[in-house]
């Protein structure tokens, strides 16, 4: 039942979401608001296929690869939003510390492949690895990368929280308001309030 | 037992002779919706194929297997025109809809013959809402590439997005309308509402062709 409470949460924190990225999409005509939107709407519709699936079937599905493609959607989201406010300069390449993402994802990815499915789990950590190096190259260089820096951060956010909520022992607690996990995905929600934001400052800069 | 193959026969005949007499946009719209009525029948056979292999119910296939399959059946067309073809903006974002329509035409025609035609108001409801389904996911590839369009990365990643916002769009409407009662036509009229709220409120701001 918490399960259900948290996930209606988080769709209604995202349809609110949705709704003023999508005003202001129409509204400034807007290609940036256009891409939010659509990762809202990836985002959101994963989480309405996972509660409807356990609604109405009374499981979690049994193939994963409808939510996991929504929620690598939103991932390839963000990616085109940070790549489209923030274009790249040449020899993007040659900095080190950005691949210190995809290397941190690829160890995850090992971690997690030996308990779980090897293809939803390699294809969740390509998106990952893709976002969290586009975001580490604009963080490393804040000098060129100003307006977005806020947007980057709270990207960085979302995927940290997202691998402490794969982390989190969900069994040993079980369904209840005191499991870890569920507080975690709170947290989650709250942070996709922060993009609007992000973007604006992004935006008008 | 339906035989798609015989249905699909009768259905793009007619289509594929009109094809060799027009000419120009006349002639592209309609092998866009014939190509929309070639991937549907594909899929079908693609998603009773995975659906063995992975053992997966027909209830719980429909969406958790046909969704991924039709939509990505649904683009190939497209893809083959914009990588040979390389259309234009106004082309592309029709020929989108177009298959779109092709697919829903196909598919609905296929579930009439397999549940009959006597319960008017189910068809009728059923048919607007798959038709609208399908024109929804062709409108959001089509306007992801009218926002997408100017540079080539952006095009090809926007479109690998839109493909994958698509199918879970797809995957709830299936979920919804395989229900009975108020979610049937919940679920119906969800699409069908995004397709008005277009044509009334936004159809003058954002032009799809």
């Amino acid at each position: 039942m918490i399960e259900i409470y948290d996930n209606s949460l988080q769709i209604l924190v995202l349809l609110i979401c949705g709704v003023i990225a999508t005003y202001k999409a129409v509204k400034y005509n807007s290609r940036s608001w256009t891409i939010l939107t659509f990762f809202y709407g990836s985002w959101v519709l994963g989480s309405i296929y996972w509660v409807f699936c356990i609604i109405f079937y009374g499981k979690s599905p049994s193939v994963t690869t409808v939510a996991d493609i929504a929620w690598c959607t939103a991932y390839l989201f963000l990616y085109l939003l940070i790549n489209q406010l923030a274009p790249l300069e040449k020899g993007w390449h040659k900095r080190l510390f950005p691949w210190l993402g995809p290397v941190f994802v690829a160890a995850m990815m090992v971690y997690f492949m030996l308990e779980g499915s090897i293809f939803s789990n390699l294809m969740m950590a390509v998106f990952i690895a893709l976002l969290l190096h586009t975001c580490l190259i604009r963080i490393s260089d804040r000098k060129n990368f100003r307006h977005v820096f806020f947007l980057c951060l709270v990207t960085l956010i979302l995927i940290f929280l997202e691998y402490a909520l794969w982390l989190t022992p969900w069994s040993s607690f079980g369904d209840s308001i005191y499991n870890p996990y569920y507080w975690v995905d709170v947290l989650i929600t709250i942070s996709f309030i922060f993009f609007i934001p992000a973007v604006k400052k992004a935006v008008t800069a | 037992m339906n035989y798609i193959e015989n249905i699909y026969i009768c259905l793009a005949a007619p289509l594929i002779l009109a094809i060799l007499c027009m000419r120009r946009e006349g002639r592209r719209s309609l092998i866009f919706v014939t190509a929309g009525m070639t991937a549907c029948l594909f899929s079908a056979y693609v998603s009773t194929f995975l659906a063995g292999v992975t053992g997966v119910s027909l209830a719980n296939a429909s969406h958790e297997i046909s969704p991924v399959v039709e939509e990505i059946m649904k683009c190939l067309p497209l893809l083959f025109f914009l990588l040979i073809f390389e259309p234009d903006k106004r082309t592309s974002v029709s020929g989108a809809v177009l298959i779109a329509v092709g697919f829903a035409t196909f598919e609905n025609v296929c579930f009439l013959i397999s549940y009959g035609t006597a319960d008017l108001f189910r068809l009728f409801i059923r048919g607007f809402g798959t038709g609208a389904m399908h024109v929804v996911c062709g409108m959001a590839v089509a306007l992801g590439l009218i926002f997408l369009w100017d540079r080539v990365w952006l095009r090809v990643t926007g479109g690998f997005a839109l493909i994958g916002f698509v199918i879970v769009f797809h995957a709830v409407f299936n979920i919804f309308v395989n229900q009975s009662g108020v979610v049937f036509w919940i679920g119906s009229a969800i699409p069908l509402t995004l397709v008005l709220v277009y044509v009334i409120f936004l159809q003058r701001k954002i032009r799809l062709t």
